[in-house]
């Protein structure tokens, strides 16, 4: 259903020294797409320096900026008005690497076997009503029975898992956060032979940035939401998109400094 | 020649002097040590290097255009010439690199091609280096220094001259210059190439920098002075692709500069050689270099690969299988002389043993018969031995396609060892094209 | 290109520092072999003026170790090797033909370890610093490199000569000489340094000395 979103998306990060030479890159600025148009948008950064504006391969924008000065904090905020409505996507063709194993959503022999089981299951095709079982299904269909799969075996559970964290190494616990459900299900739609992508963004309601999966199936992507097991439809808007979370950080940043960093972030999206 | 060899003490007191070393880390503490050399050169005889030399402009010219496709049409993966996977799952595909077209479309400008010598006389590539080749300093610096030692050896036998490598360097570095200075940019002190990247900042006229003396700012890379910050227009990186950039690969390096690839993809630097060209260096991607001659140049492969097999194809998934007593198995994952394994020297179990990894991850594999290549003659404590030897030969793509006339030969210190590599022992040749 | 970047510049000046502390120390102990051969030498004094830890058993383990023990962190030879470390980072400015006396120095302070007269061996190192001054003063074009590193040096003899209150009737010549190769360099002085050596005599006493000595280390900041 096609709605218009109001967005704000604030960050301050909080450096226990101070810092200096921050260079920094930013991929919090939505790309404008038919199904996703930005109709006005903000960003404003302090401390800022010079600024540039770019693409990266996945098609995000990219904010690169360079702060020389010591400073104690850096924060960014977003904001915003977008019209989204899924039925406006264009067919594309997904980009090959988006099939392929990336550096966080490597197949484990664990994930090989949970996989396996899921295909195995003989109860999910009667589910979805798909007689032939799960190897008849579509993409699609095949996803959602994955992706309800992962939110099944994951206890949302924060601080247990980090940005580093493989999806391999989350699913063994079985504990994380909404990063560590999208990996997984990526690596497990792969498997099961269809593209897939991480999405990093933002759904309506008040409290963090979130992350779910996009998968590919005759030339459209669909939102899939494992963390909460359901479609990432237009309550959802896309920052960026990675072959997982290494590759779009929302904000990545080196400086010169010892000190240890704390993050706080509100996002608020209404319609 | 033998006013050569009677020269022996003087060219390594001249090497030393120079501080001809590299070094190495062992055991976690990093030692420099001289890089022993060998005054008895490789000679080729010209006619038979001007089919090398148009064997490797066209591979080499071949192999670009395949970078090029990779990261853009990927004409060649449609066409079925290359197998998907192969691209996707090689360690050296970089999707960060998708869509970015260098300047001047150069990928490889410095591509170091490994060949050796059968004793049928043919040439036979065995890899493809297109990532930081290192090794020109060394045989750049021994004819120099052999010069010096022995004129009479070079007033008798007619020598390519080979002493125009920084020339050359320059010259391709130049050719893709956006606007600014030149630099090589080093790890560091501790690299093992170090002697090498200080040497070719010298002989090329730059500037030599580590990742404190470079910043990027408005997609634009600068050298940091005490006064005015300078643009740079080319760097020849000497930094791995995963570290190049903590901002866009590996976030934890420090040897990095933030934004390069900001900078490059929005073409205000070239950046030499490209990041992403390791997929076309990966072991797996070899078997298919003659098939891309063909593919992009309508030409037949001038140089050959060594016979390779593929276990990710079933037949050659069988050959592999029933031959490997015989067979060099290579893990394509695998750089600098590890990973390589010669199936004669594995007891039963162990061949057993490699069996079943090939056979569960085929793709992760390559099999080729062993060259029985030819043994060059080293001094050792004055007598002269037979030891094996490869060539590395250094192809530098700018305005056109140039063979540096000359190559690093590597021996391997030990009678039995068929690895010729500088990181594991051994020593190197000066390569002479020799005129009739 | 004729800037420099702030770690090559810094390069620079130690590089200047470490071969004068080189040679001039390695004069300064020259006579002390001839010394030893009939008497004592009071190295706890040299120690002590020098501020560095005196770990030595006697005076043949102070000749011994202070000149070659690459393990000692105020040993000459640790010199030695900084020297040759700075060196091998300036390739492109300075030159391999200029950095290869460096090379010579330090395969020189090996050969003198060898060595049970090391005396002669010591005195090709200080033949190869000769060497090495006079080829980076002859090979390298750019003004100001050239004597960022001769200003480096005047402030490390200086300095040895202050602090072993040697040579004390030169120290004013030595200020001059200072003085006018750094007007030819883009080094930035301190403004309190400055004031204290141009007004400088001959230090008569150890307040003098002293004054003049942290004037002397405090002049550039690199």
């Amino acid at each position: 259903m096609r709605r218009e979103l109001s967005f704000y998306f604030d960050t301050v990060l909080n450096f226990s020294g101070s810092v200096t030479e921050h260079n920094f890159l930013l991929r919090c600025i939505p790309a404008d797409a038919p199904e996703q148009s930005i109709l006005s948008y903000t960003l404003t950064v302090y401390p800022d320096g010079a600024a540039s504006l770019g693409r990266d391969s996945f098609g995000n924008v990219v904010r690169a900026g360079r702060v020389v000065e010591a400073h104690d904090s850096f924060r960014y905020t977003l904001q915003g008005m977008a019209y989204r409505d899924d039925s406006l996507r264009v067919p594309e063709e997904a980009a090959p690497f988006y099939r392929y194993a990336s550096p966080l959503t490597q197949v484990t022999p664990e994930l090989e076997t949970f996989y396996e089981s899921v295909v195995k299951d003989e109860d999910c095709g009667a589910v979805q009503g798909a007689p032939g079982g799960f190897s008849a299904m579509n993409a699609l269909e095949k996803a959602q029975i994955l992706c309800a799969k992962v939110n099944e075996h994951f206890t949302y559970t924060p601080g247990e898992t980090n940005v580093m964290t493989t999806a391999g190494e989350a699913f063994v616990t079985g504990k994380g956060v909404c990063q560590d459900y999208a990996h997984v299900l990526i690596t497990l739609c792969r498997m099961a032979g269809m593209p897939a992508r991480y999405v990093s963004g933002l759904f309506v309601g008040e409290g963090a940035s979130h992350a779910w999966t996009e998968i590919w199936m005759d030339g459209l992507w669909y939102g899939i939401d494992p963390t909460h097991n359901c479609p990432a439809d237009e309550k959802y808007l896309k920052l960026c998109i990675g072959r997982d979370y290494s590759d779009c950080p929302l904000e990545r940043g080196v400086f010169s400094g010892w000190a240890e960093q704390t993050q706080k972030v509100f996002t608020k999206v209404t319609d | 020649m033998k006013t050569l060899l009677a020269h022996t003490k003087e060219i390594n007191e001249q090497l030393a002097r120079y501080g001809v070393k590299f070094g190495i880390y062992k055991d976690g503490t990093f030692n420099e040590r001289l890089f022993p050399f060998d005054p008895v050169p490789r000679q080729i005889p010209e006619k038979d290097y001007e089919v090398l030399e148009k064997g490797l402009i066209q591979r080499v010219t071949a192999l670009n255009k395949f970078i090029y496709d990779i990261y853009h049409d990927k004409k060649i993966v449609r066409d079925g010439v290359v197998p998907e996977e192969f691209v996707y799952r090689s360690p050296g595909y970089l999707a960060q690199c998708e869509g970015i077209t260098p300047s001047k479309d150069v990928y490889s400008h410095i591509s170091g091609i490994d060949l050796v010598e059968g004793k049928d006389n043919e040439w036979y590539i065995l890899e493809d280096n297109l990532r930081i080749p290192s090794g020109a300093s060394y045989p750049l610096i021994a004819r120099t220094l052999c010069r010096r030692c022995s004129p009479e050896t070079f007033k008798r036998y007619r020598v390519r001259d080979n002493r125009n490598y920084g020339a050359l360097l320059k010259r391709t570095m130049d050719y893709v210059n956006t606007g600014g200075i030149n630099v090589i940019f080093t790890p560091g002190r501790y690299n093992a190439a170090y002697f090498e990247h200080s040497y070719l900042a010298e002989q090329a006229g730059a500037v030599l920098a580590e990742s404190n003396d470079l910043f990027v700012e408005n997609q634009t890379l600068y050298y940091r002075t005490s006064r005015d910050p300078v643009k740079v227009g080319a760097v020849y990186r000497r930094v791995s692709d995963e570290y190049m950039d903590p901002l866009c690969f590996e976030p934890s390096s420090l040897i990095g500069i933030p934004n390069l690839m900001d900078a490059y993809r929005a073409g205000n630097v070239a950046v030499m050689n490209a990041p992403g060209n390791g997929v076309a260096d990966d072991k797996g991607i070899y078997y298919f270099v003659p098939k891309m001659v063909k593919y992009y140049l309508g030409e037949d492969a001038i140089l050959k690969n060594a016979p390779t097999y593929l276990p990710y194809y079933e037949e050659d998934r069988k050959y592999t299988l029933d031959n490997i007593h015989r067979l060099v198995i290579k893990d394509v994952a695998e750089a600098g002389g590890y990973g390589v394994v010669f199936g004669e020297n594995l007891t039963q179990e162990q061949r057993e043993d490699l069996k079943n990894t090939i056979l569960n991850a085929p793709r992760r594999f390559i099999a080729q018969e062993v060259i029985d290549f030819k043994d060059l003659p080293i001094l050792d404590n004055g007598e002269t031995v037979e030891r094996k030897a490869d060539l590395r030969a250094f192809v530098l793509s700018g305005e056109n396609v140039q063979v540096w006339p000359s190559g690093l030969t590597r021996f391997s210190r030990n009678p039995d060892s068929f690895v010729v590599n500088s990181s594991q022992g051994g020593g190197f040749k000066d390569t002479w094209i020799v005129c009739q | 290109m004729d800037s420099l970047s702030v770690s090559k510049l810094n390069r620079l000046y130690w590089l200047g520092r470490y071969y004068e502390r080189l040679s001039t120390t390695l004069s300064y102990l020259w006579d002390w072999y001839d010394v030893m051969i009939d008497g004592e030498i009071d190295y706890p004094d040299f120690c002590r003026k020098l501020s560095i830890d005196c770990c030595y058993k006697d005076d043949k383990d102070f000749m011994h170790n202070y000149v070659f023990d690459k393990n000692n962190p105020d040993s000459l030879r640790t010199v030695a090797d900084a020297m040759l470390g700075n060196g091998m980072v300036l390739r492109e400015i300075i030159g391999s033909r200029t950095l290869a006396y460096l090379e010579l120095a330090v395969m020189g302070m090996k050969s003198a370890e060898e060595s049970d007269s090391p005396t002669l061996p010591l005195q090709r190192v200080i033949d190869f610093i000769m060497a090495f001054r006079g080829s980076y003063d002859d090979m390298i074009d750019d003004e100001n490199v050239r004597n960022i590193i001769k200003c480096a040096a005047g402030v490390e003899r200086l300095s040895l000569y202050l602090r072993l209150g040697w040579h004390l009737d030169s120290v004013k010549s030595e200020i001059g000489k200072l003085m006018k190769r750094m007007n030819r360099t883009s080094l930035q002085p301190s403004h309190t340094s400055l004031q204290v050596l141009l007004s400088a005599k001959n230090p008569e006493t150890p307040e003098e000395r002293k004054k003049l000595l942290d004037a002397a280390e405090n002049l550039f900041v690199v």
